[in-house]
């Protein structure tokens, strides 16, 4: 499973429906649409500028929600995103809406797995996806085991998006027990970025997804965005 | 349901945070058992910041706009505001947890202040996040901080100010959350943030109550300024049982009109920041907006979620101060009863002094949750 968060309408919607379709001829699965939070806590300062030059370009909820329904690829379809974002809306009809455009499931970034129960009880009902980081603990993970939609994102660095993929070994042995205990996919993220992360991520777990780098690639130019997509989709 | 204030609060922090906090919970409530630990508490609370502080009557402010002034004398705490009785409470805690380094944010510089004055005092190693535009209009405190051993970093995204400072102090949180303990400084984020930081400046109310006790009377009105909340839900929590209006003052910048002011819990609706669920000022699409007040430490769009709670019950009544009126209360405390209050609780003191055929003949409590001397750049500046 490899997959690309890409920012939805960043640099524009143009360039970002090209990279959609480069990325599903280079071989990627799926992509995170990312709809831009104010004040996205869990990106590093790549992207957080990123997520600030969209909003002020009007990339919003309703913005992705246009382009996701006007998408005829392929690629399985994810929405990463913040709490409030999603809040706005209204969480029964943004769940609503992203599953009528083919939406499989939302990955929030300041929502825990403690807080699914939050969003549930408010009318979500898009499988929301769980999270595994270095951090979490033996009844974390024997709570994980137990997930049986979406895939769990482990986030593989303490830290925020666009650091270096260098997990210690005791990070290693958590992505490995996840992996062959759990009833979905493991996808590693944070911090990915070069062919050799990749590689490395796909020995410890079932997929990948590129954040930063992928963004930092289209926003130097889709050339340039196209030779790495291919590069990496090769792994 | 744990963790929540009514329907409000939570924990709306990425997952990596989740064992830090449940971790800090446990702590805390360890910390609450622990009677040496208490002791020590109350002993560097006494020995240390200058507590009980004491009431004060303001009689010539009294006489002049015809009610009962009495003044709960935070201010005269070492570093000169309320956010010590936090700091110190929470430093201990980061020792209790065996954390070496702390990090906090900063808006007026007061929390900055104080918990680079506690973190030298407990030998902690302290780093503060501090919005480029509140370093400018705050710079004594910068000065200070850097005195008292922390190292400032100064945050030159979004608006550049406390929202900016938060979001930089998770972003290092997330990154060294092993070594490193976040002291909030107000009653917000995570759960169980808003009630820790609600403990340690309880304080405040419980000093407040004996004293009118003692005296055979209670306040008719208690007034608070509202930033996150802190020493708001420090006083008011002395009085809620209580037959005693209780009134938060949020910041009403120059006007109602988008970006003029931070009335998060007067204008904002539910919604989701900086890891609670609570009152908060954003767009239609979600996107938090700019927020205005000449004091540093109200320039929030966010509010802690007991305060929405209280909002919400009708128990707390929440009102505004423009700047002007805040500016002129600075002017009109210092005047008449030499006392230099800071811009944050001179917006506690504004309201008052603008509704004050309201108040005739009633006895009003005011939280006067620091002192001014970090304010004189902006105050004179704007023509004394
Ligand atoms: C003196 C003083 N009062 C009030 C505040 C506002 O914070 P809170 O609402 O948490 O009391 C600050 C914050 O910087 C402050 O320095």
């Amino acid at each position: 499973m490899k997959g690309l968060y890409l920012i939805a309408g960043y640099p524009d919607f143009e360039t970002f429906s090209r990279a959609v379709e480069i990325a599903e001829a280079a071989g990627f699965d799926f992509i995170e649409v990312g709809i831009p939070f104010s004040d996205p806590v869990a990106d590093g300062p790549f992207l957080t500028k990123a997520a600030q030059e969209a909003i002020k370009k009007g990339v919003s909820f309703e913005r992705a929600l246009d382009w996701m329904r006007s998408y005829k690829g392929s690629l399985k379809l994810y929405v990463m995103t913040y709490a409030n974002v999603l809040w706005a809306m209204g969480l029964e009809k943004a769940s609503k809406e992203l599953e009528k455009v083919g939406v499989e499931g939302v990955i929030v970034a300041d929502l825990p797995n403690s807080e699914h129960g939050f969003f549930k009880s408010n009318g979500f009902s898009l499988p929301l996806i769980s999270f595994a980081t270095p951090e979490s603990r033996r009844k974390d993970i024997k709570e994980l085991e137990k997930v049986n939609e979406g895939f769990i994102y482990f986030v593989s660095v303490r830290g925020t998006t666009g650091g270096r993929f260098n997990p210690d070994e005791e990070t290693k042995e958590k992505i490995l027990h996840l992996k062959n205990h759990c009833k979905v996919p493991v996808v590693l993220g944070f911090g990915i970025s070069t062919k050799e992360d990749a590689e490395e991520a796909l020995k410890l777990a079932h997929g990948f997804v590129i954040g930063t780098e992928a963004v930092r690639r289209l926003s130097s130019g889709i050339k340039d965005f196209e030779s790495w997509c291919f590069e990496i989709g090769k792994v | 349901m744990k963790g929540f204030y009514g329907r409000y609060g939570g924990r709306f922090i990425p997952e990596t945070l989740i064992p830090a906090v449940e971790e800090l919970e446990e702590a805390f409530e360890a910390f609450k058992k622990d009677k040496e630990a208490q002791r020590e508490l109350d002993e560097l609370l006494k020995s240390y910041a200058g507590r009980p502080t004491p009431i004060t009557y303001a009689k010539r402010m009294s006489e002049a706009y015809g009610f009962e002034l009495y003044l709960k004398r935070e201010d005269l705490l070492h570093t000169g505001a309320h956010k010590i009785n936090n700091t110190l409470g929470q430093a201990m805690l980061t020792k209790f947890m065996g954390k070496r380094r702390i990090i906090a944010e900063t808006g007026a510089g007061q929390h900055g202040v104080a918990t680079a004055t506690a973190a030298a005092l407990l030998g902690l190693e302290c780093v503060i996040y501090m919005g480029a535009v509140d370093a400018q209009r705050q710079a004594p405190n910068v000065k200070r901080m850097k005195l008292l051993g922390a190292e400032v970093r100064i945050v030159e995204e979004g608006s550049r100010t406390l929202k900016d400072a938060i979001n930089a102090a998770l972003k290092d949180w997330v990154t060294n959350v092993k070594t490193t303990h976040y002291l909030i400084g107000s009653v917000v984020g995570p759960h169980p943030f808003p009630e820790i930081v609600a403990y340690f400046q309880s304080v405040i109310g419980r000093e407040a109550r004996a004293h009118f006790e003692e005296k055979g009377f209670y306040p008719d009105a208690v007034v608070a300024c509202v930033g996150g909340g802190s020493n708001a839900v420090g006083i008011f929590r002395g009085f809620v049982d209580l037959d005693v209006e209780l009134i938060g003052v949020e910041a009403g910048g120059t006007g109602d009109n988008l970006g003029e002011h931070a009335r998060t819990l007067g204008l904002g609706k539910p919604g989701i920041l900086h890891g609670a669920f609570s009152y908060l000022l954003y767009d239609e699409n979600g996107q938090v907006l700019p927020v205005h007040s000449v004091s540093a430490g109200l320039d929030y769009p966010g509010v802690g979620p007991e305060h929405a709670h209280l909002k919400d019950t009708g128990r707390v009544e929440y009102a505004y101060c423009r700047d002007e009126d805040a500016l002129f209360a600075f002017k009109e405390l210092s005047r008449l009863e030499g006392i230099i209050p800071a811009l944050e609780s001179s917006h506690a003191l504004g309201f008052l002094l603008k509704h004050r055929e309201r108040f005739e003949g009633k006895k009003v409590l005011v939280n006067l949750s620091g002192r001014g001397d970090k304010d004189l750049g902006i105050v004179l500046g704007g023509g004394l």
